[in-house]
């Protein structure tokens, strides 16, 4: 712990001379650091650790945006951890909020996203593009084989090589978080 | 996912050394500081007109207490405020607002027979008013840092913008009773702290 906190307020100095490396370097080994705890704490609230990426990602752009608030001559890491916990509880509040409306879909609803009559073709197949791309990779394999394919749960559960539970509670994430970036969007 | 995370991670370190330090952000707070009691000691004049018996005024002991007060009330408040807008700078302790309760709190047992004057309540009003412009000055600097605590920060605002405001009051002001200048200013800087905190946490979040 003592030789983290040196070296990465080293690195923070050198990244105020200019030193992109450095503070790459800096920048991974904080990412690892925050994914680590990051899922550890959203696993301990009860939330979906599969968003602890874009977390760690937020939490990164904050620490980017407001480097200028540490003070060289003040320890590194109750900076770092004041920023992290700022940044998290805000992502957390955020995430709590999508999962409450995720447990408002209905069936319904779920049927709607999936089958939508695209009103002009092309624009709706880029929007779907756009907004798959925004899915962790497992979801977009699954979205793409059973929404735009057509293929059954069964034949997409042998080809991922997992079960058909497993593509059914994808699938059901997938559709919660298109929906809420939808949502989010038209706000 | 970790993929983007590296392309996101590449592309801020090629703004290395970009960030600046602290010193642009303290600069800023120390404009909005004096921006702001000179904003409100000009409103101040075109409103009200400072007192006719200014001179005298300034060595009597109700102008000093109310004065003395503000001021450091206000050193206090800026002192949080700075700490506010820089992560793990240290606790905002109320305890630094202590020195700037004490020429308030004298004033009010020296003179405890004052305080049935209902006029001096406009007092509260017009210190309102006179914040109005420090409220949004110290609001726009603070939002340069990074406050761990939007709330508390609006809070700290809302408290420095009463205060600066309040020692420009002092100048027109012709409540001199202890108890009666104890609750409206006092009412005043706890109103203006409660806006400040209400504006804070929307306006102060990164």
């Amino acid at each position: 712990m003592e030789s983290r906190e040196l070296l990465w307020a080293e690195a923070m100095r050198a990244e105020r001379q200019g030193d992109a490396a450095a503070y790459q370097r800096l920048l991974k080994e904080i990412a690892d650091l925050l994914r680590k705890l990051v899922r550890h704490r959203l696993g301990q609230l009860g939330l979906q650790t599969h968003e602890a990426e874009d977390l760690v990602q937020e939490i990164l752009i904050g620490l980017h945006a407001k480097r200028h608030t540490w003070d060289p001559d003040r320890p590194f890491m109750p900076w770092l951890f004041a920023i992290t916990r700022y940044k998290f509880i805000d992502g957390a509040r955020r995430l709590r909020r999508e999962s409450s409306r995720r447990l408002d879909l209905t069936f319904d609803d779920l049927a709607e996203i999936a089958e939508a009559p695209p009103e002009d073709l092309d624009r709706a197949t880029l929007d779907i593009e756009r907004h798959l791309s925004a899915l962790p990779e497992g979801q977009q394999a699954v979205v793409r084989a059973l929404a735009i394919e057509g293929a059954s749960v069964k034949t997409t559960a042998g080809r991922l090589k997992t079960s058909e539970g497993a593509i059914r509670v994808t699938f059901h994430r997938a559709l919660a978080r298109l929906k809420a970036a939808a949502l989010r969007e038209k706000e | 996912m970790m993929q983007a995370t590296d392309d996101l991670i590449h592309s801020m370190a090629g703004h290395a050394g970009e960030g600046g330090d602290a010193t642009s952000l303290r600069r800023f707070m120390l404009i909005a500081l004096f921006l702001s009691f000179a904003a409100a000691t000009l409103l101040v004049w075109t409103l009200f007109g400072f007192r006719d018996d200014f001179a005298a005024m300034t060595r009597q002991a109700p102008f000093l207490f109310k004065a003395s007060g503000a001021v450091t009330l206000a050193a206090g408040a800026f002192l949080l405020a700075r700490r506010a807008t820089l992560p793990a700078s240290g606790p905002l302790s109320v305890l630094l607002l202590i020195p700037g309760l004490l020429p308030f709190l004298a004033f009010a047992l020296l003179d405890p027979a004052g305080g049935d004057n209902l006029s001096a309540a406009w007092c509260s009003a017009d210190i309102g008013l006179l914040s109005l412009p420090a409220l949004w000055l110290i609001l726009a600097a603070m939002k340069k840092g990074a406050p761990t605590n939007p709330a508390k920060a609006g809070a700290v605002a809302g408290l420095l913008a009463g205060s600066l405001a309040a020692a420009a009051h002092a100048l027109a002001c012709h409540n001199d009773h202890g108890i009666s200048v104890l609750m409206w200013y006092g009412l005043a800087i706890i109103l203006l702290s409660g806006l400040g905190s209400l504006i804070g946490r929307r306006v102060l979040r990164w």
